[in-house]
C-alpha cells in the first residue's frame, strides 16, 4: 500500500507520541493536537483512527499499536518499535543492490548521481551491508557508453534545473555554424538518443523549444528568473512525434512511407523506430512501413545507413534526400 | 557603500578589436571574483589553426575611473609564454579569465591583454555593464 506524503507526516507524529515515555498513552485528541502543532493542520479524529489502523495493517510498518482501556490511550506493545527503525529484509537489501547495479550498468558511471549512490550506501551501511559486493564487478548488462564523452559534468546541474524549473544561462558552441553564443533557456527535460544526451528546453534566444547537445553546453548557471512554461501539448509533440532529436526546420508532422528489403525487414519489425510504426508485408518478405513523425536529421541518417536495403516511398522530398545511395 | 552581494551574469557576445579575437560571451560579477567567458574559433589563417595563449598581465579597467584589476586565474587557456597549439583550422576553445571582484554598479569596462596591442592581442573596449541587465544567479 502506498503512503501519501501527508499521511506519512501524520504517521511520524503518531510514532513520536507513542515513543514519548514522558507522556504515555496519548489519546486521539492528544494526537490531533500534536498534529496541529507540528503540521499546522488539524486532521479529523476519523482520519487519525484510519491512520492508526493503516499503520497496524500495513505490510511495511506492521506497527504493534494497541489501545489501553485502563489509560484510555494508545501504546506500542513492543516498546522497541518505531517506524524509523523498520528493518530491511534480505530481499529488500538484495533488491536495492540490484536496482543500483542496474542503474550503474545502464547509465554509465558518470550518469549516476553520486549523491544517490552515497545515500544508498549509507542505508546499506546501517544494515552492515557492503556495496558493491564482489558480484557487481562482473557486468551483466553492457551498454555502448564510452568513458570520456563530453558534457556529463553538467548532467546534475541540468537535471536539477529541469526538476526545479530553474532557467539557466550557458555558453553554447554550434558544430554546424562554428560559433559561440550565450543562451538563456528554460529547461524541460533531458533526453538520451543513441547514447548521447540532450537538453530539451524553451530558448529565449530562439523563442521556441530547442534541443542542445550536452557536449556543446558550457558552464550552465541556475538563474533567479521567472520560468517560462511551454504548452504541454507542444512539448509532448516536440518530444514524441520524432525519431531522434533534431527536427528538420519547417517540416510538419507527416506520414513517411518506406520499403525495406528482406534482409532488414525483421529488424524493423523487432525494433520499431517509432510508436506510430505500421507495416504491410509483401509475399517476398520485404515490407512497407509507415511512421507518422516530424522528420529529423537522425531519420535521414538512419535511412541512408541502410543503403540499397531501404527505399523511401514518400514524401517526395525525403525520397530525394535519401535516394542518392539507392 | 554598496556591497557586492549578488551573483550577476551578463550576456555580452562582443568581439574584440581584431578579426581573429575570441568572442566575449558572459561576464560574471560575483562577490568573490569577476569572471569573463570567451569562445574562440580557429580561422584559415594558419593550416593547423595556429595557437592560443593569454598574457599574465591581462587586466580589466573601468573606462572612466581607470581602476585596473589584473588577471588572477585562467581556465581553458594557457598563460603566456606557454601556448596551446591547435590541430586544425576547424578547432575551437572555450575559456574563462578570472579577475578580482569589481563593484556591482553601472559601468563601462575594457579588457586589455596588451596596451596599444596589435589586432592579434585580445583587447576589448567599452563593454557596458548595466546592473539592471544582469541576470541573478541562484546560489544553491
Amino acid at each position: 500500500m502506498e503512503v501519501s506524503k501527508s499521511a506519512y507526516s501524520r504517521y511520524r507524529v503518531i510514532d513520536k507520541m507513542l515513543k514519548n515515555i514522558y507522556y504515555p498513552f496519548p489519546s486521539l485528541l492528544d494526537i490531533q493536537e500534536a498534529c496541529e502543532r507540528s503540521l499546522d493542520k488539524t486532521p479529523s479524529l476519523d482520519t487519525l483512527q484510519k491512520d492508526i489502523s493503516n499503520m497496524k495493517q500495513s505490510e511495511v510498518f506492521e506497527a504493534p499499536i494497541v489501545f489501553c482501556r485502563k489509560n484510555l490511550g494508545y501504546y506500542y506493545s513492543n516498546p522497541n518499535y518505531s517506524i524509523n527503525s523498520i528493518p530491511l529484509t534480505d530481499s529488500d537489501i538484495s533488491s536495492i543492490k540490484e536496482a543500483l547495479d542496474l542503474i550503474k550498468n545502464l547509465g554509465g558511471g558518470n550518469r549516476v548521481n553520486e549523491r544517490f549512490s552515497d545515500a544508498i550506501q549509507k542505508i546499506l551501511a546501517t544494515y552492515k551491508e557492503e556495496f558493491p559486493d564482489s558480484d557487481t564487478k562482473r557486468k551483466i548488462i553492457l551498454t555502448d557508453y564510452v568513458e570520456g564523452a563530453k558534457g556529463y559534468d553538467n548532467f546534475n546541474t541540468l537535471f536539477k534545473a529541469c526538476k526545479n524549473q530553474y532557467p539557466i544561462s550557458f555558453s553554447h558552441y554550434s558544430y554546424n555554424y562554428r560559433d559561440f553564443k550565450a543562451i538563456i533557456v528554460h529547461p524541460i527535460l533531458l533526453k538520451e538518443f543513441e547514447n548521447r544526451w540532450y537538453l530539451v528546453s524553451y530558448s529565449e534566444t530562439h523563442e521556441s523549444i530547442r534541443t542542445f547537445g550536452l557536449d556543446r553546453i558550457y558552464e550552465p548557471l541556475h538563474l533567479k528568473r521567472k520560468y517560462i512554461n511551454c504548452d504541454e501539448n507542444e512539448v509532448q509533440s516536440y518530444c514524441n512525434d520524432i525519431y531522434g532529436v533534431y527536427p528538420i526546420e519547417n517540416q510538419p508532422k507527416q506520414l513517411v512511407k518506406f520499403l525495406t528489403s528482406i534482409k532488414i525487414t525483421n529488424y524493423f519489425e523487432a525494433y520499431p523506430i517509432h510508436t506510430s510504426q505500421k507495416s504491410e508485408k509483401n509475399e517476398t518478405g520485404s515490407s512497407y512501413f509507415t511512421i507518422n513523425v516530424v522528420p529529423s536529421m537522425e531519420l535521414i541518417r538512419l535511412f541512408r545507413s541502410y543503403g540499397k536495403n531501404l527505399e523511401v516511398i514518400n514524401p517526395e522530398w525525403l525520397r530525394a534526400q535519401t535516394k542518392t545511395l539507392l | 557603500m554598496k556591497k557586492n552581494n549578488k551573483k550577476l551574469v551578463f550576456h555580452i557576445e562582443k568581439y574584440g578589436h581584431g578579426e581573429s579575437n575570441p568572442i566575449v560571451l558572459r561576464i560574471s560579477l560575483f562577490p568573490e571574483y569577476t569572471k569573463i567567458d570567451f569562445g574562440y574559433v580557429t580561422t584559415d589563417k594558419y593550416n593547423n589553426g595556429g595557437w592560443i595563449k593569454i598574457s599574465p598581465k591581462t587586466f580589466i579597467e573601468n573606462s572612466i575611473t581607470k581602476d585596473r584589476f589584473v588577471l588572477t586565474n585562467a581556465i581553458g587557456i594557457t598563460i603566456a609564454p606557454a601556448k596551446r597549439n591547435f590541430e586544425s583550422n576547424k578547432d575551437w576553445q572555450y575559456f574563462s579569465l578570472y579577475f578580482p571582484p569589481i563593484k556591482q554598479e553601472d559601468s563601462t569596462i575594457n579588457i586589455i591583454e596588451k596596451i596599444n596591442g596589435n589586432k592579434n592581442d585580445f583587447n576589448y573596449f567599452n563593454i557596458e555593464l548595466k546592473i539592471a541587465n544582469g541576470l541573478v544567479v541562484l546560489t544553491n
